[in-house]
């Protein structure tokens, strides 16, 4: 691993050690978690991968511990063997404290056992921090945040209707055919308005964890090889059952309850990875993606209640231009041809192409292949994904974790390979994919490895967001963003209020403002465009990212006007301000904290 | 080595006495006709193999040719799947060095030009797929009037390209020329999306409804033909293929799948009950009675067959011997399934029709029971 940016870019460039200047630092990504002290090493089954939950991967959580401004780090953790799961003891979560300056220290764990893959984050209790839900295979835990640390709270895998074999105890005795809830994205987001929390539970498939499908599903003459291009492989999720997802409705003092037959009537299961909260339809409320794998994916439009219907075929995001049920890994929206409505990128298998859906009036259009990402993302089978503005020039690039499933990847004529390299392209304002080029030996972009989950957020303090990934079978990677030097950047914090008045009975926005949206104004012309962000914490794949929102005003130093509309139904303004500083903007009272970056 | 063997014998046959210019043509027809019939089933295997996701087989079998994948070249269609198999696995550039290389030769340039196109989808060449196949107006080049396929591509090409409009008149015209196609239902989910953008909301429904049916129809026979080549002796692969061809209305095909299975495994029962439904849908009214009986003998409990017999039997005025199998379907624990419902009807209007009414109506009842509603005299 090389530690030293510079001298790394010097080899690579062939420069000479003077010009090793600050200033010559190239526009990259370095994998600095090592020496920043996240030692993470992600534990996810055994190499040979013969069963699909070991190789799914873990997911990370960007969220502030302790109040102190800055994101620290949560990660999911699998084991070393399926079987370890039966026998017990199970995994923790892994906690890194954040010192301010994007260096961390391993606290201790918050006393979990279980195979965990997904994770959540917000305000669930409304007490002004935020805290975690962690989901896995057999495991559904809330976590509350008391004085900066994680603390185990309601165990929502005993909610009616799960069973009691939705939970799996490791080294609890077990008998085969009793496949455990498998967890995979959540979704901490307000579907209802009444400023609680609720949670989208994405799950995947029928596992057992005694009784593995190995070589073949079905019996006898009928029986199928598990089989990818001629080669034996783990089986599913084709020809596994499909659980089905559920939707919990969140109270204010952070209790759940099951709201699945109401919320989602005729809740089709498919085999869930991704979950995505955004407004789809600009109507102010917030509405979901659910990106299913090998089968169709959901846009669920909210009635504005937290009853949910499922507008997927109609809006063109179901399947392929083609009709085909693609991989549905992970997904992100943000405003990518700067037109007013949000877009989406979701990731796919190999042989599928990452995904990009412009929003337009009557739904979305698919323009992957328009953007060259057809051709682009064709071998590559991506995780996480991100729609960001890293480089801070006003557009949005997007990111992918690549990795593939399977370990025959590397047999010949695959096409495709089972280590991958992490990518990013720029997407405008030239409307093709651009990929990015590592400059860096130790770039998160440069070397092959075996992407999963994946979160962005300002770890350092600089305002332009930064990449956790993590590695299956791997330590994670810590991309600090050193791209957009001349870049003038903008990082808000939204927040609701602190209190209602007892006698309100309005819209509410939640404590921690998820789903309010924020536009920002370059100019005074109205008609400009202008740059959009939506406070959402799910996104990607099994991961949570920061809730602070990154624009990039490119060249310019000043913004005209920031407009937000809060969950509630308030609009607030704010004038024209310089760039180049962290405001802290809660409903009501305008900029109540600045930081100058 | 055959071609070698086979030519060799050609010549010794002219050497024979006797055996003029004419047996040589014969000779060299029948060798043209072999060659032929091993191109097409070659063919058909490497065109199944790429739809079950081997590619890998393909380019083995190719690599096994005499003369190697070169000795495809003047073998267009055989050329055009090998090199969607290079494509497949990866090898895009050899792909297309391989197309370029056959472009030239008179024979296959259709299918040729086509894998090209579907390389520049691969590639999102989308403008090279539209240069490709279609002309200035935007129709078809006339040199694929006669290829369904090239119809598909070009309508990939343009709801790619952000242009469903322009991609629906070759979709449309492809899914009337190749109903069963294997990209048939991609092409109707298109035109589903196309008519929604249109909010021709009823035309969609059709549509999806339609690449539905056919999505699921598809799926099947792929699972049936893994099952199968996982295990090639087995009935029960080939009789689900035979039921598909069936749904299908491909008489032929079902056929092809079922005649081996009889032959071998005459202990199959459900071989017969499917030969007997065959049979019964082209209207061959004996052999569908032979088919079921011989079915119902092989396994009583062959309770479609059974079922299908004593409807058979009814239709043909012996309703004497109609109850004797409906009584037994209905006696059976088969009877209580909601499938074989109209079973107790169907033995309810027998009873009547032999002059039982009391009987007819106590079982008429018990159909009632079972949610059944229709009248017990058949509406006329």
């Amino acid at each position: 691993m090389c530690r030293r940016p510079c001298l790394c870019f010097l080899i690579l460039a062939g420069l000479p050690l003077s010009a090793c200047t600050p200033e010559a630092l190239p526009a990259d990504f370095p994998d600095e978690a090592r020496i920043r002290g996240i030692d993470y090493q992600n534990r996810s089954g055994e190499p040979e991968k013969a069963t699909i939950l070991e190789a799914n991967g873990a997911g990370v959580a960007l969220l502030d511990l302790g109040a102190d401004g800055d994101l620290d780090v949560v990660f999911a953790q699998g084991l070393p063997a399926l079987g370890a799961l039966v026998a017990g003891p199970g995994a923790d979560l892994v906690i890194y404290e954040n010192d301010g300056s994007g260096h961390f220290e391993r606290l201790p764990g918050p006393g979990l056992s279980g195979w965990w893959t997904g994770l959540a984050a917000g305000d669930i209790d409304n007490d002004g921090d935020t805290d975690l839900v962690a989901g896995g295979y057999g495991g559904l835990r809330v976590l509350w945040q008391e004085g900066g640390t994680l603390v185990p709270g309601p165990d929502l895998i005993a909610l009616d209707p799960y069973t009691s074999g939705a939970a799996l105890v490791p080294g609890a005795p077990r008998d085969a055919g009793n496949p455990p809830a498998w967890i995979t994205s959540l979704a901490l987001f307000d579907c209802n308005g009444d400023g609680a929390l609720d949670l989208y539970v994405g799950q995947y498939l029928d596992l057992d964890p005694v009784d593995p499908p190995i070589g073949e599903l079905g019996e006898g003459a009928l029986a199928v090889p598990c089989r990818w291009k001629g080669h034996e492989v783990y089986c599913g999720p084709r020809g596994l059952h499909a659980q089905p997802d559920r939707l919990l409705w969140g109270a204010a003092n952070g209790a759940f309850w099951d709201a699945t037959r109401d919320a989602l009537p005729g809740h089709q299961p498919g085999y869930t990875l991704g979950v995505l909260p955004f407004d789809a339809d600009g109507d102010g409320d917030t509405d979901l993606f659910v990106a299913n794998d090998s089968s169709a994916n959901l846009m669920l439009i909210n009635e504005g209640n937290g009853r949910f219907f499922d507008h997927g075929f109609e809006s063109g995001l179901a399947f392929s231009p083609e009709g085909m049920p693609e991989a549905g890994m992970g997904v992100a929206s943000g405003d990518v041809n700067r037109d007013g409505f949000l877009d989406i990128a979701l990731t796919n298998f190999s042989d599928e192409p990452t995904a990009l859906y412009l929003g337009v009036p009557t739904g979305f259009k698919n323009v992957t292949f328009r953007y060259g990402l057809g051709n682009e993302t064709r071998q590559l089978l991506s995780w996480g994904v991100h729609l960001a503005d890293f480089d801070g020039d006003g557009w949005l690039e997007l990111f992918t974790a690549n990795g593939h499933v399977y370990p025959q990847a590397d047999e010949p004529l695959t096409g495709t390979t089972y280590a991958q390299a992490d990518s990013l392209w720029s997407l405008g304002p030239d409307p093709r994919a651009t990929r990015f080029v590592p400059m860096l030996a130790d770039s998160v972009f440069a070397a092959p490895s075996s992407s999963r989950g994946s979160a962005i957020g300002d770890l350092d303090g600089d305002a332009a967001p930064d990449l956790v990934i993590t590695r299956l079978d791997g330590p994670a990677a810590l991309g600090m963003n050193r791209t957009g030097a001349d870049s003038h950047r903008l990082e808000l914090e939204l927040r609701g209020p602190d209190s209602y008045p007892t006698d309100y009975h309005g819209r509410r926005t939640p404590r921690d403002a998820m789903g309010t949206r924020v536009e920002v104004m370059l100019d005074k012309d109205d008609s400009s465009p202008r740059l959009r962000g939506e406070v959402q914490t799910a996104a990607g794949y099994q991961s949570a990212s920061s809730p602070w929102l990154h624009f990039g005003l490119g060249t310019q130093a000043d913004f005209e006007l920031i407009r937000v509309f809060w969950p509630s139904g308030a609009i607030e303004m704010i004038f024209a301000g310089p760039a180049n500083r962290r405001l802290v903007i809660q409903e009501g009272q305008g900029i109540v904290d600045r930081k100058d970056l | 080595m055959r071609s070698v063997i086979r030519a060799s014998v050609i010549v010794a046959l002219c050497a024979l006495p006797g055996l003029g210019a004419a047996a040589v043509a014969a000779n060299t027809t029948s060798t043209s006709a072999l060659q032929a019939d091993a191109r097409a089933q070659r063919v058909a295997a490497w065109t199944e193999a790429l739809e079950l996701d081997l590619a890998r087989s393909v380019l083995e079998d190719a690599a096994a040719l005499e003369g190697g994948a070169a000795s495809l070249r003047g073998a267009g269609e055989s050329l055009a799947l090998y090199a969607r198999a290079l494509a497949a696995s990866g090898q895009l550039a050899q792909a297309r060095v391989a197309l370029q290389a056959a472009a030239e030769d008179a024979t296959g340039r259709v299918e040729i030009e086509l894998e090209l196109a579907s390389l520049d989808l691969v590639e999102d060449r989308l403008a090279e797929v539209e240069s490709r196949l279609a002309q200035a107006g935007g129709e078809l080049r006339p040199s694929f009037e006669g290829a369904p396929r090239a119809r598909f591509l070009l309508g990939r090409a343009r709801v790619r390209a952000g242009d469903p409009a322009a991609a629906r008149t070759p979709l449309e015209r492809f899914v009337a020329g190749e109903p069963r196609h294997p990209d048939a239902p991609a092409a109707w989910h298109m035109l589903a999306q196309e008519a929604l953008l249109r909010r021709d909301l009823e035309r969609a429904r059709e549509c999806r409804e339609r690449g539905d049916e056919l999505g699921r129809w598809h799926a099947y026979y792929r699972t049936r033909r893994l099952q199968r080549r996982a295990n090639p002796d087995a009935p029960e692969p080939r009789i689900g293929l035979a039921q598909l061809w069936i749904a299908a209305e491909d008489w032929n095909r079902a056929r092809a799948e079922l005649e081996p299975v009889l032959k071998s495994h005459p202990e199959a029962c459900t071989a017969w009950t499917t030969l007997g439904e065959l049979e019964r849908k082209q209207g061959r009214v004996a052999e569908s009675h032979a088919a079921y009986t011989r079915a119902v003998e092989c396994d009583p409990n062959e309770h479609l067959a059974r079922y299908a017999l004593a409807l058979l039997l009814l239709d043909a005025g012996e309703a004497q011997s109609a109850r004797v199998h409906l009584e037994a379907l209905c006696a059976s624990p088969a009877g209580g399934e909601r499938r074989f419902i109209g079973a107790h009807l169907a033995l309810a209007r027998c009873l009547l029709e032999l002059g039982d009414a009391r009987a007819a109506e106590a079982r008429y009842e018990h159909y009632r029971g079972l949610g059944g509603s229709e009248p017990l005299e058949p509406q006329k």
